[in-house]
């Protein structure tokens, strides 16, 4: 056996243990988004052929064309993008004061209060379902972009508020206190001295439940059965259900989904790491 | 006068952290709790939308039909539990494998991690979409890759018996979520001092003892919890499996939560749909309890 320098042998082992598995993990995990675009970009009779092609012969876009104007995905962008936006405010607003009570007060009830944020974190899409379909009968507010809203607000809004809550706890207190001293309100302080200083934060969560809500795909399809009404998801797994699938256009219809919650994700992982482990790890 | 008064009497420094929390607890309040609370009632009744017969109270009724006689439910339980057992175990090893890599240091360490953490953005649907769209079997591409490499002869068809089927979505769903756990590991293993592992080394530990005497005594409520949260969230996935197979071929591929929403939307009955998400939460409620108590989260581990 050939003796190795430790400085070698070192080296070796980062190869075989560190450069190799990440490569592996790296084309596993790239593979499947390089295949759908590649596909979207393909004519038809090339996705159909017995003899795969990896790179399209020949690019058009004639794929995201036709999804885009004939197929509807302006409109479910669209209805996708309300239904997200609204929520982010509605989470964001709600979250900050939620959050900043959890940071900075000591109050009755407040293990209560914390168990029951990590208890709705447990609770499965699919058994709210059902109630909120009446409720949403009760209100007249079945079949419209609200009751998206307001079940996506609902949802995203315990995790958001722990993760706000991490933020704020990383500030100083003298933060505040100086600030009211010198003659601010409360909320004063919050909306003129803290938020600007934890914003980069605040627009971690906000992407987090814009994510989300863009992904749903159970509620949607439950409480939505009016086709101009439809969000991108939904769209999505209508196209599949066709008898033939077409699939240049259907990933082409992927790629336009992923492409904001990639971009969006990409600025957001590095909070994440760390308001999971502030928010529901230490919470 | 009077009217600074009453108001110093709602906004004072007690109740100041109650009004911030009110608005959330409107919305969980509203849309949460009482939703909740009102599936618990309705499990109890004969409570079918569209039957005119109207709401009755059937007491444990449902609940014992689908305890004893629903055989399909019987078989959902038990798919979900190798959907569940499959996909975290996949998970979590890979996860904790892409952690350790990424602890590491290299270049372009930023980018390279915001690529591999991009499978955690992509909605279950598009997961679902984009997979069996590669495992097709007449256009997909796994057989051809696995023609070329000489794995089959034949291009074979993922989706014909249940096994395969699930284990094509536990593959699938393995992609999507190794990224979480690989995130959760990681921000944990940067918490652990690099002189621990310096004077491990010294005492000359090699690299498996380091992992198993410093690492994962040091990350173990982390793990715990990343796994506790995985497994109730593996356990509700409904959009893959329900827009890959909708649980067929002949309800092998059938999880709990989709033979809820199959049900649901096939014959609005509240009553009997949720009962079986109260059965369901019981079981999650357990099990959470029961994992919590054996592997003593919370509990200092270290000496």
């Amino acid at each position: 056996m050939i003796k190795l320098s430790p400085k070698a042998k070192r080296r070796f082992v980062g190869i075989v243990f560190v450069r190799i598995p990440l490569l592996v993990f790296l084309v596993i995990i790239i593979f499947p988004f390089f295949w759908i675009l590649s596909t979207s970009l393909k004519e038809p009779q090339e996705i159909m052929t017995s003899v795969l092609t990896y790179i399209p012969k020949h690019a058009t876009f004639e794929n995201y064309k036709k999804v885009w104007n004939s197929i509807g995905f302006n409109q479910y962008f669209f209805n996708s993008f309300c239904a997200s936006g609204v929520t982010v405010i509605n989470v964001t607003v709600v979250a900050l004061l939620g959050g900043y009570a959890l940071a900075r007060y000591q109050f009755a009830g407040k293990s209560v209060v914390m168990l029951l944020l990590l208890l709705t974190q447990m609770i499965p899409g699919i058994i709210l379902v059902i109630p909120l379909f009446r409720v949403w009968l009760q209100l007249h507010l079945n079949n419209t972009l609200y009751s998206l809203i307001l079940t996506y607000s609902t949802t995203q809004l315990p995790f958001c508020m722990v993760m706000m809550s991490g933020f704020f706890a990383g500030l100083p207190k003298e933060l505040e206190e100086a600030a009211q001293i010198d003659g601010c309100t409360l909320l004063g302080a919050l909306f003129r001295i803290l938020i600007p200083t934890i914003a980069p934060g605040i627009v971690a969560t906000g992407a987090f439940a814009f994510v989300n809500s863009w992904n749903d795909l159970v509620y949607a399809l439950n409480f939505i059965n009016n086709q101009k009404l439809f969000t991108l998801p939904v769209g999505l797994s209508m196209m599949k259900g066709e008898f033939t699938i077409d699939y240049g256009a259907l990933c082409a219809g992927c790629i336009i989904s992923l492409i904001p919650v990639l971009l969006l994700f990409a600025y957001i992982q590095k909070y994440l790491v760390k308001g999971l482990a502030a928010g529901a790890v230490k919470g | 006068m009077r009217i600074k008064g009453f108001k110093q009497i709602i906004i004072n420094k007690k109740t100041m952290p109650y009004l911030l929390l009110l608005p959330a607890f409107l919305f969980i309040g509203a849309f949460m709790l009482y939703p909740i609370g009102n599936t618990v009632v309705m499990s109890m009744q004969h409570n079918v939308m569209i039957d005119p017969g109207g709401v009755r109270f059937v007491g444990v009724e449902n609940f014992k039909t689908l305890l004893l006689h629903d055989e399909v439910f019987h078989l959902a339980l038990k798919n979900s539990l190798v959907w569940v057992l499959g996909n975290v175990f996949f998970q979590s090893t890979l996860g904790m494998a892409l952690a350790l890599i990424l602890n590491q240091n290299m270049k372009c360490r930023g980018f390279i991690r915001a690529i591999t953490f991009s499978p955690w953005a992509v909605s279950g649907v598009i997961v679902s979409l984009m997979w069996s769209f590669m495992y097709s079997e007449s256009v997909g591409v796994f057989n051809d890759i696995m023609l070329k490499l000489g794995i089959i002869d034949s291009r074979i068809s993922w989706f014909s018996t249940g096994s395969r089927a699930m284990l094509a979505m536990i593959i699938a769903t393995t992609w999507r979520g190794i990224p979480f756990f690989a995130i959760n590991f990681l921000s944990s293993l940067q918490t652990i001092s690099e002189d621990m592992y310096e004077s491990a080394r010294v005492d000359g530990a090699g690299a498996l003892k380091r992992f198993f005497y410093i690492t994962m005594p040091m990350m173990k409520d982390t793990v715990v919890l990343t796994l506790l949260l995985r497994t109730i969230w593996t356990l509700n996935i409904v959009d893959i499996i329900y827009s890959t197979t909708a649980g067929g071929p002949a309800n092998t591929t059938l999880t709990v939560p989709v033979y809820i929403m199959n049900t649901f939307m096939g014959s609005l009955d509240y009553g009997y749909t949720s009962a079986m998400a109260v059965i369901m939460a019981v079981i999650m409620i357990v099990f959470a309890l029961a994992f919590i108590k054996i592997t003593k989260y919370g509990k200092e581990s270290l000496y």
